[in-house]
């Protein structure tokens, strides 16, 4: 049996500490996810922005649109719980990203190989798309641990990692737009590692600061 | 033993006015009022939660201290965390999950193991007790089997423990079980059915009480 004047001493104390309500941890969240998306979109546009470099319209339009509708998902699911407060189950948060990496390096090769152009090129072996991609996919990734960091997750690792893919897909999206290369090896160093480099970032991240501390 | 999965009673109610009338809340309703600002609702949260918590609690922890300590900084997460609450979710086993990573943390930064309640567990064995009986015969057999069960209880192993309190004792579906342990609903439902074998093995073997089943590898 709890002591009668438990209940006194928890009142107490959150009287003491101001909690955010759902309206007001909204507003936060869509600020913060506005700065970190915009700080990518600023850093986007100052490395170029959308580069054609010889595509056909067609061809950027459909792995765009292809890769946009694959990650969009994805970040559904890996940014949002759900109706549970328990979070995904574990196994959507690592199969998600996952599947969604081998959607998008599938949908980008297949339909640039419709119009011959997944030829290797020697001078892209795919490092500055490495960079550019973990540096727009960090803002966003910083943007969402700091807008969770009262939550109390109950899986800090898992959600910080599935934060960080989630938010290597959506860089991906823009690297896609920005890199004319379809080789596979590229493909795979500039595209796709910086998705699993994003999520080990934020695994690390979230262990820090998410995880469930006693006051 | 009793069997099967029972629904998370969430439709438990308070009321202001003590009646069952419309001002009348369950936990999850009130969370969610509490979650949009309504601060008069917190201490019928607490009311409906805290006893919950509390039972959760004693079954892990030793010192009356501790729990109330644990009791009062779960509810300090769900105060901080409040504007994170999904609305129409529910609140227990989110209140449970908050505590046990709590627990977690303290035995982290104590660097021990936390003692075992062996009273709470004898309770909870004897929550599988069905056995009850007018004639005095049965009573006997009755309580020799609840003797033999409670030993037999105290050799499974903490990890099939946990998940029978959680899913029989405090109603959760395993699929929530899987959420607030950290495991999947396949390794719940397993370790469900490893302890009623070796529940079984007892009720059959008489006197002789079996070993738990040797651990094997869980998805």
């Amino acid at each position: 049996m709890l002591s009668s004047g438990l209940k006194d001493r928890v009142l107490h104390q959150i009287a003491q500490q101001p909690a955010p309500t759902r309206r007001e941890v909204h507003r936060s969240t869509a600020i913060l996810f506005g700065c970190g998306i915009s700080g990518a979109l600023v850093i986007f546009f100052l490395e170029g922005g959308v580069r054609v470099t010889g595509r056909p319209a067609l061809l950027m339009a459909l792995t765009s649109l292809g890769t946009a509708l694959i990650a969009g998902v994805a970040m559904w699911i890996l940014f949002t719980r759900g109706r549970s407060m328990l979070g995904r189950p574990r196994a959507l948060l690592v199969w998600a990203p996952v599947l969604s990496a081998i959607g998008f390096l599938g949908w980008k090769y297949g339909i640039s190989s419709l119009y011959g152009l997944t030829e290797k090129w020697p001078d892209r072996v795919g490092l500055r798309c490495l960079w550019l991609s973990v540096t727009l996919g960090a803002l966003p990734l910083l943007a969402a641990l700091l807008s969770w960091r009262r939550a109390a997750s109950l899986t800090p690792v898992s959600t910080g990692a599935a934060f960080g893919a989630g938010a290597g897909l959506g860089s991906a999206v823009l690297v896609d737009l920005w890199c004319p290369v379809a080789y596979v090896p590229h493909l795979m160093l500039g595209h796709v590692l910086p998705i699993a480099l994003l999520a080990a970032l934020g695994g690390v991240l979230g262990t820090s600061l998410l995880r469930l501390r006693r006051p | 033993v009793r069997r099967g999965h029972r629904q998370l009673d969430n439709s438990r109610k308070f009321s202001i006015d003590g009646g069952d009338g419309p001002a009348s809340l369950t936990a999850d309703q009130a969370m969610t009022a509490y979650a949009r600002g309504d601060n008069q609702v917190f201490p019928i949260l607490y009311d409906l939660v805290a006893p919950r918590l509390e039972g959760y609690l004693r079954r892990r922890v030793h010192d009356q201290a501790q729990i109330e300590d644990l009791v009062q900084a779960t509810f300090l997460k769900m105060h901080i965390a409040r504007g994170h609450f999904i609305p129409g979710a529910e609140v227990v086993p989110w209140a449970f999950a908050i505590a046990r990573g709590l627990m977690i943390d303290s035995s982290r930064k104590a660097r021990r193991e936390e003692p075992r309640d062996l009273d709470g567990e004898e309770d909870a064995c004897a929550g599988f007790l069905s056995s009850s009986s007018p004639t005095g015969e049965q009573v006997v057999q009755a309580k020799e089997t609840e003797a033999r069960l409670s030993k037999v209880y105290q050799t499974v192993s903490e990890d099939q423990r946990q998940v029978v309190e959680l899913v029989k004792n405090k109603g959760l579906s395993t699929s929530q079980a899987a959420s607030v342990l950290g495991i999947t609903a396949l390794a719940v439902r397993l370790r469900i059915h490893r302890f009623y074998r070796t529940m079984r093995g007892a009720l059959r073997d008489g006197d002789d009480f079996p070993k738990p089943p040797p651990a094997a590898k869980e998805p």
